[in-house]
């Protein structure tokens, strides 16, 4: 766990003593993952070698240079929520953009902002909002980086009315190499940051693709992002005091409806015909558990209620309808939402249920309740199904991850949920969708095995059905590549071409070699 | 640190979601003002935040790191203001602020702790009962002129509670004078402990001193008692936090607790308090951790995590959402002439001055930066002065108004109300 001589000297010359430290009294708090350590068993065996904190392009830039002449491994992290931000191997630096948190540019005619890594989507947004802009939050909470997110999902609430990971325009990217790569217009002299694609090649995918490169590809410093139009308050419409929070936005603008659907499929049908009539601004079915844990200020309440939660919260869909032009549109996108309520055999859920899905509004706009996501035990996570595909695609995934979720609550491993209800989103008018299957367990070996052999039985499933899989992250390539056109071997090739010495996250976008291959002697 | 085994679920199960950094998303107001937690604003590194003293904390039981000065700095570099608490609990079932109180008590407890900054306080409370090495017998200066009953020698319904710091600092004596004058006039049957009164030992447990503030507490609790109060009233928020959410633990209390400010919001709304006099002035109120989030009833709870992180028996968390908010709030709007223009970061997610946890005595850098950060947030309210109650918040924050060129005032709540009064 230390770097190579001579090394941290190099780093403390460009950086300032006070930006890098190797002491296990700081390097301790960016080795351990919980997610990671029941399923690799991993978390807490490396701390980094040192974290830095860079406070420019051109300081990264040296860092990474810094990096190959020296051969070490570096990860650049932006909030560090997930598992790909932990080392996994010795000699390896956190990169930590705390000090590259400025908003440099919020472009109110051409509406885009440029921001830096360690700068918030609560942050821009609160920016925005005051001149009637607004983005997209994702799930995982407006606290996480709007560069880091966008690299790997960009996806939220507001995906259905905004598009799924369209928001990125100019970039400038340090390479594995060291290189300053600028794309989008950022790649055309004094082209400014306001598009994404550009004449020529362009890289874009490469910064974010599926699920991004999870700083597997060198480090994203400045990012332009796009914005959308917000009719709503310039102050977030908060009341009340923690733990209880609503978000009131005025009603003329602003309207949720929480429809109860005899089937799943009835729900999808429903979500198709809402895009096909392109009304709707975040339509999303949601899963029993998180909503309840949504609504919940305790693990407690959470455990009191859901007994008979479970019997009442199946398949409910929350759409939300914004009036971006005029009150008017709101009128209409609520007639239409009628005729389709009707159409499929909804009804609006009773009193009781809309207070507690009535948060899934404000939700859509500002996440500020995700994280209760974790509430109900100690560990959570999605039990696949991540197909990013057509709405029907979400039905057949969840035919697959159902019985191996029921199997494991049936052994006590995970929270039971009798209800089957999927979290399922709607993206693009509805053009395609996303599932996931929320599941709870315990912070132990045996629960995580279980959802580790649960996860990847969903994706060997969905391939044998040939079906796209769930969310192929690092190693998971290797499952998921030889079923689609070998896709890994080319990511592969793209990784040891801008980074030939594997040093930037060597596991990701995914390791050089295949952890799931059998060892030569069983192969022979 | 066997102290620390019944919070390991917390440190296992912490998913590293960085809420405890930042005001809550839906709160946060700007890009300026978006952060809760003055440390890891300061220091940067993860392991100033609750999130990465979580991991430094399992990392030494666990037994992966050791105890050394960078730990200790790590720990200790840190006010305990509750906010990362507050914003934790909103999605966590996570007791961040307790942990961070046991893991010094446990540095102490192995001969690792305190700092060597919080040793003079320490030996000063130890010795003179109060942390600022000024004798006993000068602690009742502060109200000779006042006639208050003395309650060593009288029974009255009241006790009021100076505390240390309002009763020896020669520039905020005038904040306890001004408060119990106030009550005298009002009628109330109230009166003092005069060179009796002891340190309430927030300093103490805030470093870790844990055997030296149970004697402490167990001799306030045992003498407020025997008085036959049926209130106590202070003025300072360090020891109004530490009577109503750490007291009750130690022992039963048959007294209420009450701030200076709620009786005087008490008073006001009963007319037995008349402003004359217009004060023209736009404030913006800082609300100290203590008697906000910190100044809480504490929900004493005694049991153990079972499946899916229950607690039992279920226990009732503090969100800090319940500490004392609206009365300075409604005493500053009677007042006629004061407008009340509200920083970003208030109530619950207010700003910490940087004073607290020991950190002014052993980090006063670290405490300067703090209050600098929220004099820039008071300043872009376009208020004229900064007003508290609280005498670590006001010392704190008035260096630093000082050091910024005194573009703001920096003012005790009480002496806007005497001055409102036309006395």
């Amino acid at each position: 766990m230390s770097l190579p001589k001579g090394a941290y000297q190099v780093l403390e010359d460009v950086l300032g003593p006070e930006n890098i430290s190797d002491d296990p009294a700081i390097t301790t708090a960016y080795s351990y993952m919980w997610l990671l350590y029941i399923t690799h068993a991993q978390s807490g065996k490396y701390r980094p070698a040192a974290v830095v904190l860079p406070s420019s392009t051109e300081e990264v830039q040296a860092i990474i240079r810094i990096a190959n002449r020296y051969g070490f491994n570096y990860i650049p992290v932006g909030s560090n929520l997930l598992p790909p931000t932990i080392p996994v191997r010795p000699d390896t630096i956190i990169i930590d953009p705390k000090r590259m948190n400025r908003i440099l540019e919020i472009d109110e005619k051409n509406m885009y902002a440029v921001v830096e890594p360690y700068v918030s989507y609560a942050q821009l947004q609160a920016e925005t909002h005051k001149i009637g802009l607004t983005i997209t939050t994702p799930e995982a909470g407006s606290q996480v980086s709007v560069v880091a997110n966008n690299m790997f999902q960009g996806m939220g609430g507001m995906a259905h009315k905004f598009g799924y990971n369209r928001g990125i325009l100019g970039v400038d990217w340090i390479l594995p190499n060291g290189d300053l790569l600028k794309i989008g217009s950022r790649g055309v002299p004094n082209g400014g940051w306001f598009w994404g694609d550009c004449a020529g090649l362009n890289l874009k995918g490469l910064v974010r693709a599926d699920t991004g490169h999870c700083g597997g590809l060198g480090m994203v410093t400045t990012m332009a992002v796009k914005l959308f139009p917000y009719p709503g308050p310039r102050i977030f419409p908060c009341e009340g005091a923690n733990p209880n929070f609503v978000a009131k936005f005025p009603e003329d603008r602003f309207k949720i409806f929480l429809i109860d659907f005899p089937t799943k499929r009835k729900v999808c049908d429903a979500m198709y015909d809402i895009g096909h009539c392109e009304i709707g601004a975040a339509v999303h079915a949601e899963g029993a558990n998180w909503m309840l844990a949504s609504d919940c200020a305790s693990v407690e309440e959470f455990w009191e209620r859901w007994p008979d939660f479970q019997k009442k919260w199946k398949n409910i869909l929350a759409v939300t309808i914004a009036g971006f032009s005029s009150p008017r549109q709101v009128e209409y996108e609520e007639k239409v939402l009628m005729e389709i309520i009707k159409e499929h055999g909804g009804k609006l859920v009773d009193e009781e249920l809309y207070k507690v899905g009535y948060n899934a509004m404000g939700e859509a706009f500002r996440t500020g309740l995700s994280n209760r996501l974790y509430r109900p035990a100690g560990d959570f996570f999605v039990m696949g199904g991540f197909g990013f595909d057509s709405l029907d695609h979400t039905l057949k995934s969840s035919e697959i991850f159902w019985p191996i979720i029921e199997d494991a609550y049936k052994r006590g491993l995970f929270v039971e949920d009798t209800t089957k209800s999927d979290w399922i989103n709607s993206y693009q008018m509805g053009h395609f969708s996303e599932v996931e299957p929320i599941v709870y367990f315990e912070h132990d070996l045996k629960a995580g095995e279980a959802f580790l052999l649960g996860y990847i039985k969903t994706i060997t499933d969905a391939l044998a059905k040939k079906m796209h899989p769930s969310w192929p992250l690092g190693a998971m390539n290797y499952i998921t590549g030889p079923a689609m056109c070998n896709y890994h071997e080319l990511v592969l090739g793209l990784k040891k071409l801008l980074d030939p010495r594997m040093t930037s996250n060597p596991g990701y976008p995914l390791p050089e070699t295949n952890p799931f291959a059998p060892p030569p002697e069983q192969e022979k | 640190m066997t102290g620390l085994e019944k919070y390991r679920w917390d440190l296992v199960n912490c998913e590293r979601c960085s809420m405890c950094k930042w005001v809550h998303p839906w709160k946060t107001q700007s890009h300026r003002f978006a952060k809760v937690c003055p440390s890891v604003s300061k220091y940067l590194f993860d392991a100033y935040s609750a999130q990465g003293r979580f991991d430094v904390i399992r990392g030494l039981l666990e037994g992966e790191i050791e105890v050394t000065d960078k730990v200790l700095e790590v720990i200790y570099a840190c006010t305990l203001c509750g906010g990362c608490d507050v914003t934790c609990k909103f999605s966590r079932d996570m007791e961040p602020l307790e942990i961070l109180h046991q893991i010094r008590i446990e540095l102490v407890k192995s001969g690792k702790g305190p700092l060597p900054g919080h040793k003079a306080a320490l030996d000063s409370i130890k010795n003179y009962d109060n942390p600022w090495m000024q004798p006993r017998t000068r602690r009742s200066n502060w109200a000779r002129k006042l006639k208050a009953k003395d309650l060593t020698k009288e029974k009255a319904k009241i006790l009021y509670y100076a505390g240390c710091t309002y009763s020896y600092n020669p520039d905020l004596q005038i904040v306890a004078q001004n408060t119990l004058s106030l009550l005298l006039k009002s009628g109330l049957d109230i009166g003092v402990l005069g060179n009796k009164e002891i340190c309430c030992a927030s300093p103490v447990l805030k470093v870790g001193e844990e055997d030296l503030y149970h004697d402490f507490a167990k001799k306030n609790i045992q003498t407020f008692n025997e008085l036959g109060v049926d209130m106590v009233i202070t003025s300072c928020s360090g020891c109004f936090g530490i009577f109503t959410n750490h007291y009750p633990e130690i022992g039963k209390m048959n007294f209420e607790v009450v701030q200076g400010v709620q009786l005087l919001e008490k008073l006001i709304n009963e007319g037995k308090i008349n402003f004359r006099k217009k004060v023209p002035m736009t404030v913006t109120w800082h609300d100290p951790c203590h008697m906000g989030r910190g100044g809480e009833p504490q929900n004493i709870w005694n049991g153990t995590r079972t499946k899916w992180g229950l607690s039992d028996p279920p226990r009732k968390r503090n969100f800090g959402a319940n500490g004392v908010y609206d009365a300075p709030r409604n005493i500053l709007n009677a007042i006629p002439g004061i407008k009340l223009a509200e920083m970003e970061r208030i109530r619950e997610y207010s700003w910490c001055c940087g004073a607290g946890g020991g950190v002014k005595s052993a980090f006063p850098e670290f405490a300067n930066w703090s209050a600098r950060e929220r004099i820039e947030e008071a300043k872009s309210t376009g208020a004229e002065a900064l007003v508290t109650a609280c005498p670590w918040c006001e010392l704190n924050l008035g260096e630093g108004v000082k050091a910024d060129g005194d573009k703001i005032k920096m003012l005790s709540l009480i002496n806007i109300v005497t001055e409102a009064l036309g006395e």
